[in-house]
C-alpha cells in the first residue's frame, strides 16, 4: 500500500460564512499568505520524513478553496526539496489550459524531479469553467482531445502539427522530454462510473474522490475494471487510488473533535462559496452528459455536508481516529475496494496546522508501519509501460 | 459543387479526369478505392482548381499498355500536368495515391510545386501496419465515421474491385517499396505529410521513414480520423492542406487577421 500527501492549501482563515463565488479577495492578506505558503510548504516536504510515497496539490481558481492556480508551480519546490516521494499533480485542469503548455510544464517536473512525477488530467469542478470563460458543455471533449494531444508531445519523435476540434499546432516539439518513458503516469478522476470507464480507456490511473460510501466507490472501480478488460488490459491495485479526509490523533474523540472543526469550515466555508456558481453550470450546461451523472455529484456533494464525522467513519469514507482505529481503516478500505494508494488529505479547512504535523508523526510511528504491505504494488510507471 | 468529367488523350492512351472549382491548379491522386469524390474535395475547390484524375484500370477504366508500375503511373501523371494543366502545380495523394504522388516528385520534380502527403502507402516495413483478416473487416478499420461517407455513384461491387484488384497491377503487392524510399531524398517540393490519429492501416513506421527522408516535410495529425481522412475529418483535412497550398511553408505561421485582409 502506498500513500500520498495530498493538500489543498486553503485560506483557512474567513470569518465571514456568507460568501458568494468569486469570492471578493479584500479581506486576502498577501503577507499572511506568505507566511501560510511557507507553512504548507514546510508540511508538504516533511511528509517524505513521515513516510508518505508521494506528495500532491491540485488547481482550482477565484476562491479560498485552494491556493494554488498553478499547483505546478508548487510541484518544483517539491522537487526540490524531496528525494524519493512521487511528485503527485492532481492535476492540472486540462481542459481549461494550453495543452502544449501542460506537456511541457509537466514534463519540466519530471525532470527536475528525476522522474517523479505522477500527473493528473483533471476536468475540473463545474464552476472553474466560468473562471476560464470556457464552455462546460465542451469539458469532455477537451479533455479527450487534450489528453491525446499531450501524450502525442510526450513520445512523438519528430516534430508535428495537429489540426484537432479545439487545438490546432502547426508545429510541436517540446522540450525537455520526459525522464519516465514512454511517458509519466497519469491519472484521471473518477466521480462517476463514466468518467471511471474514460479512465480506462485513456489507461490511466483511476482517482476517486469523497465518495460517499464504499459501495459507490466500488460501483466507479468495477466500471473502470470491466472498460479496462474491454479495452485489452489488466487493472491492478496500483492503477486504483482513492482520497479520504485524514485525521489521526491520540484517541479517537480528539480526533473526531479535530476533524469536526475543519470539516465544519470546508463544508460552510470552502465549499458553500462555490455552490451558487456550481448550480448555474450545472442546471443551464451539459457539463454533465446524463442527469444520472449529474444526480451522483449533487448526491456527493449532499452527503458530504450533512453528514456527521462518526457517520462517515461508520461508512468508511473518511480516515479518523486513534492510529490503530486508522489502520483498521485502511485495511477495510483496501479490503472492500482493492486499491494499492490511498490519498490522504490531511488539512481539511481550517484544521490547525499543528495538529495536521502531530497526525503526520502519528502516521510514521505507528500507521505506515502496520499497512505498509498490505498490497505490494509495482510503480505505476512500470504497471502503464506497456502502453 | 459540381465535379466535370473529362478525357484526357496523352501518348499511351485515355486518362478519365474530373475538375472542380477555380484557382491555382492542384492535382489530386486517389488511393485504393478510386476516386470518392469527397467534402474535402469540395471545400478546397472552393480556392482551388482541383484536377482529379482516375489511375488507369480503376472505376471501370480500362488498363494502359505500358503503364504497369508505379514510376509507370508516375510518367503517365506527368504527362498529364503537361498536357492538361499545362504549368507545375500542387500535387495531393491519399494512400495509395500518396505513392503515386511520391514517385511524381522523386522522377518529375519540375511538374511538383507543394507536395501533401495523406496517409501513404507504400512505406510498411517488415508489413506494419494492421491486416485487415476481410474486405469486410478492412472497411470497418478504415474509417471512425462510416455515416459520413459521402454519396458515391459508383457500385460497391466496382469499388472492392478497385481495392482487391487493381492496386496489384502497379505496385505488385509490395508494402515497403524500397527503390522509393533510396530516392526520397530527391524530393524537393515542400512536404506536407498528413496521419489521423486513429489510424491503423498505415503504420506510423511510415511517418518515421519519411520524416527522416524527405528533405523539408512536415507531419501534421489529424484528430479523430482513421484511414480515409477525408471522410472522418474533411473540414480538419481542407483548412489544413488548403492553408498549406495556399502559403506554403509559411502554415507554420499563424495569419491572426491576416488571413482575412
Amino acid at each position: 500500500m502506498r500513500f500520498i500527501f495530498f493538500h489543498l492549501m486553503p485560506w483557512d482563515r474567513f470569518d465571514d460564512r456568507e460568501l458568494e463565488w468569486p469570492v471578493k479577495n479584500t479581506s486576502f492578506d498577501p503577507n499572511e499568505a506568505t507566511e501560510l505558503y511557507k507553512t504548507y510548504i514546510d508540511t508538504m516536504a516533511y511528509a517524505e520524513e513521515c513516510g508518505w510515497d508521494g506528495i500532491g496539490c491540485n488547481e482550482h481558481h477565484f476562491s479560498p478553496y485552494g491556493m494554488m492556480n498553478n499547483c505546478n508551480l508548487i510541484g518544483s519546490m517539491l522537487a526540490q526539496r524531496t528525494e524519493k516521494a512521487k511528485i503527485c499533480m492532481f492535476g492540472n485542469l486540462v481542459p481549461l489550459l494550453n495543452p502544449i503548455r501542460v506537456a511541457e510544464e509537466y514534463t519540466m517536473l519530471d525532470v527536475l524531479s528525476g522522474g517523479r512525477l505522477m500527473c493528473g488530467f483533471i476536468r475540473g469542478i463545474p464552476h472553474e469553467y466560468i473562471a476560464y470563460n470556457l464552455p462546460p458543455s465542451d469539458s469532455r471533449s477537451r479533455l479527450a482531445e487534450a489528453t491525446q494531444l499531450i501524450k502525442k508531445a510526450w513520445t512523438e519523435p519528430d516534430p508535428f502539427g495537429w489540426e484537432g476540434e479545439h487545438y490546432q499546432f502547426r508545429s510541436v516539439s517540446i522540450w525537455p522530454r520526459p525522464v519516465q518513458q514512454p511517458h509519466p503516469p497519469i491519472l484521471m478522476s473518477g466521480g462517476n462510473p463514466e468518467s471511471a470507464r474514460n479512465a480506462a480507456r485513456n489507461r490511466a490511473m483511476l482517482g476517486i474522490n469523497f465518495i460517499p460510501t464504499l459501495e459507490k466507490g466500488r460501483e466507479i472501480i468495477d466500471a473502470y475494471i470491466d472498460e479496462a478488460r474491454a479495452c485489452g488490459w489488466e487493472p491492478g491495485p496500483e492503477h486504483l487510488l482513492i482520497t479520504f479526509h485524514t485525521c489521526i490523533a491520540e484517541t479517537d474523540e480528539a480526533a473526531i473533535q479535530t476533524l469536526q472543526g475543519g470539516v465544519d469550515y470546508f463544508n460552510s466555508v470552502l465549499m458553500n462559496v462555490q455552490r451558487n456558481a456550481q448550480q448555474i453550470v450545472l442546471q443551464k450546461t451539459k457539463f454533465y452528459r446524463s442527469e444520472q451523472n449529474r444526480d451522483f455529484f449533487m448526491e456527493r456533494l449532499k452527503k458530504a455536508k450533512s453528514r456527521t464525522i462518526e457517520e462517515a467513519v461508520h461508512d468508511g469514507t473518511v480516515l479518523c481516529g486513534k492510529p490503530e482505529t486508522v489502520v483498521k481503516q485502511i485495511k477495510r478500505a483496501q479490503k472492500e475496494l482493492g486499491v494499492g494508494w490511498i490519498n490522504t488529505n490531511m488539512k481539511i479547512g481550517n484544521l490547525p496546522n499543528d495538529a495536521v504535523t502531530k497526525g503526520m508523526e502519528l502516521f510514521r510511528e505507528y500507521v505506515a508501519p502496520e499497512v505498509r504491505d498490505l498490497s505490494k504494488s509495482p510503480e505505476p510507471a512500470l504497471a502503464l509501460a506497456g502502453e | 459543387m459540381s465535379f466535370e468529367r473529362h478525357t484526357a488523350n496523352l501518348s499511351k492512351g485515355e486518362v478519365t479526369y474530373f475538375t472542380a472549382g477555380e484557382g491555382a491548379p492542384v492535382v489530386y491522386l486517389h488511393g485504393r478505392g478510386g476516386l470518392l469524390k469527397s467534402k474535402a474535395h469540395e471545400i478546397l475547390a472552393e480556392k482551388f482548381k482541383l484536377y482529379l484524375p482516375v489511375a488507369p484500370g480503376f472505376d471501370g477504366t480500362e488498363f494502359l499498355d505500358g503503364i504497369d508500375s508505379m514510376p509507370a503511373l508516375a510518367a503517365l501523371t506527368a504527362e498529364f500536368i503537361d498536357t492538361i494543366v499545362e504549368e507545375p502545380c500542387d500535387v495531393v495523394g491519399h494512400s495509395l495515391g500518396g505513392w503515386h504522388a511520391c514517385w511524381v516528385a522523386v522522377n518529375h520534380p519540375d511538374k511538383v510545386e507543394l507536395l501533401v502527403l495523406a496517409a501513404p502507402a507504400g512505406f510498411r516495413p517488415n508489413g506494419a501496419g494492421a491486416n485487415p483478416s476481410s474486405y469486410e473487416e478492412l472497411l470497418k478499420i478504415m474509417t471512425v465515421y462510416p455515416e459520413k461517407q459521402p454519396d458515391d455513384d459508383r457500385s460497391a461491387e466496382m469499388i472492392r474491385h478497385n481495392r482487391e484488384k487493381v492496386p496489384h497491377h502497379y505496385h505488385k503487392g509490395m508494402p515497403l517499396d524500397e527503390d522509393l524510399v533510396a530516392r526520397l531524398g530527391d524530393i524537393q517540393s515542400s512536404t506536407l505529410l498528413v496521419h489521423g490519429t486513429e489510424e491503423t492501416l498505415i503504420p506510423l513506421e511510415t511517418c518515421r521513414i519519411l520524416k527522416e527522408k524527405v528533405p523539408r516535410i512536415y507531419l501534421n495529425y489529424i484528430y479523430d480520423a482513421s484511414h480515409n481522412i477525408e471522410v472522418d475529418q474533411p473540414e480538419r483535412f481542407a483548412a489544413l492542406v488548403g492553408d498549406f497550398l495556399a502559403r506554403g511553408e509559411a502554415f507554420l505561421v499563424n495569419p491572426g487577421d491576416e488571413a482575412a485582409a
